[in-house]
């Protein structure tokens, strides 16, 4: 039989994409351009500019496939976080980017739509949880993680005293690690 | 900062959400004190889950046509090991010198070399084709654009033709219709899909297009429809309700619009299986 680049691992995937088979290539990136395009769209609020973030991430992809190590964490992991510099640096480099204050992030949040890629349903548990925060907790670290800025910066935006902003993350992020922690 | 005042920030280090200078001392802390790497670590992959556990969002059309696009614009291929450093400069492009497509196709061959049966079918496929695979690698940035949904057919005919048990199959032209037409098709004898390649085949009227049949001796069916670009050339994927090694014969005639039910003129192409 046949073997098709849609029964392959995403790692011997990415052993073909660093020899530099563009099909392979593709595969992946049908695999994954939804959670990317999710993300990036999320960062950066315009479609366009989502797009173009989760275009270069997959050709991030191709160009450092070899540097993909399995034993560090999955590629998704490894995609994602390349797409989230990607979208920051297009925020950092390009002022015309409005900051959202994250108030409406709820409503771009679609619980009931499972995470089609993702068999892991302990991290849908973690976007559960860091939906049931309060709100200015879940805010400041929506800010942090997906805009890009500092606690500093956030502080200033937000027109809170740095200790606040400062307090408000950890208090979210150890609500977030005991989700994770308890699953 | 002391052990304790990083321990503390470490769930903003986690978040990205410090300072150079405190991302520096947090960084160097973390190779000293495992106690605080530990905690690094958990608060890590909770970052990552936030990151990963996006909801599902229907993607917008074309955009592994425009990823593809990208990856053979001129002037040169982005070639994979091609990165430098990617921080901070996101749009400048680390570009190679462009490969001459030989190796090219020998890239995205490679990892199948073991599979000689896969690199015969390309060898002689290049050998009929002389030119289609030729044009299709080393078109110009604005041909591309017109032709994106073609160069991923090439490359999943590619892909095709390196798997186990494919072979090319040269069709005849009849000199009387197509006198240089050239044309091969890739198949797998367990498969129900297969790729057809067309060079210089005439291009129709208005109300025509070229069809497929397969015969299986007893039978004839229709594998598809399609027109050829300006320069005679196509390449198409034939879908057959069964696996093809079912078939004997391939023929290519010009049909009216939509096809026909059977043949209604003599052959332009074909040849048995
Ligand atoms: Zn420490």
């Amino acid at each position: 039989m046949a073997e098709r680049l849609q029964d392959l691992t995403d790692e011997r995937l990415m052993g073909l994409i660093s020899q530099g088979m563009q099909t392979a290539l593709v595969e992946i990136h049908s695999r994954y351009i939804s959670p990317v395009y999710a993300l990036t769209l999320r960062i950066l609020q315009q479609q366009h500019a989502a797009e173009d973030a989760s275009q270069e991430t997959f050709l991030r992809v191709w160009q450092k496939a070899a540097t993909f190590d399995p034993a560090r964490g999955s590629l998704v992991a490894w995609l994602m976080t390349i797409a989230r510099n990607e979208a920051i640096a297009i925020i950092r480099s390009n002022r015309r980017f409005p900051v959202m204050l994250g108030e409406d992030e709820q409503a771009t949040i679609d619980l009931n739509a499972p995470g089609k890629y993702l068999q892991d349903t302990e991290w849908r548990d973690l976007r559960l949880a860091l939906v049931n925060l309060p709100a200015e907790q879940r805010q400041v670290i929506e800010l942090a993680y997906f805009r890009g800025m500092t606690h500093e910066e956030i502080a200033a935006v937000l027109k809170l005293p740095p200790g606040t902003v400062k307090s408000r993350i950890l208090l979210g992020m150890r609500k977030l690690r005991l989700a994770l922690v308890e699953y | 900062m002391k052990h304790e005042q990083i321990e503390e920030a470490i769930p903003l280090y986690a978040l990205d959400a410090v300072n150079r200078r405190e991302h520096q001392e947090i960084e160097a802390h973390l190779e000293t004190c495992q106690a605080c790497l530990d905690l690094f670590h958990e608060y890590q992959q909770v970052a990552t889950g936030l990151l990963v556990s996006q909801p599902f969002l229907p993607v917008p059309a074309g955009m592994e046509e425009r990823l593809l696009q990208r990856l053979d614009s001129s002037p040169g291929a982005v070639l994979p090991g091609s990165a430098s450093n990617t921080s901070g400069a996101i749009y400048a492009p680390p570009y190679a010198a462009p490969l001459p497509w030989e190796s090219r196709l020998r890239g995205w061959l490679a990892p199948q070399r073991a599979l000689s049966a896969g690199l015969a079918a390309v060898a002689a496929l290049l050998l009929v084709m002389n030119g289609v695979l030729l044009w299709q690698l080393n078109q110009t940035q604005q041909q591309v654009q017109q032709t994106t949904t073609q160069s991923l057919q090439l490359r999943n005919l590619i892909s095709e033709m390196s798997q186990q048990g494919s072979r090319t199959i040269v069709l005849q032209a009849e000199p009387a219709v197509a006198p240089d037409g050239k044309a091969a098709v890739i198949i797998n004898p367990d498969t129900t899909e297969a790729y057809l390649l067309v060079q210089s085949l005439p291009k129709l009227p208005q109300g025509r297009i070229y069809q497929i049949w397969l015969n299986d001796g007893k039978t004839r069916i229709s594998g598809g429809l399609f027109n050829v670009d300006a320069n005679g050339q196509a390449i198409v994927k034939i879908t057959a309700p069964v696996p093809l090694g079912n078939y004997k014969v391939l023929g290519i005639t010009v049909e009216p619009d939509g096809g026909s039910p059977g043949p209604t003129s003599p052959r332009v192409i074909g040849n048995n299986l």
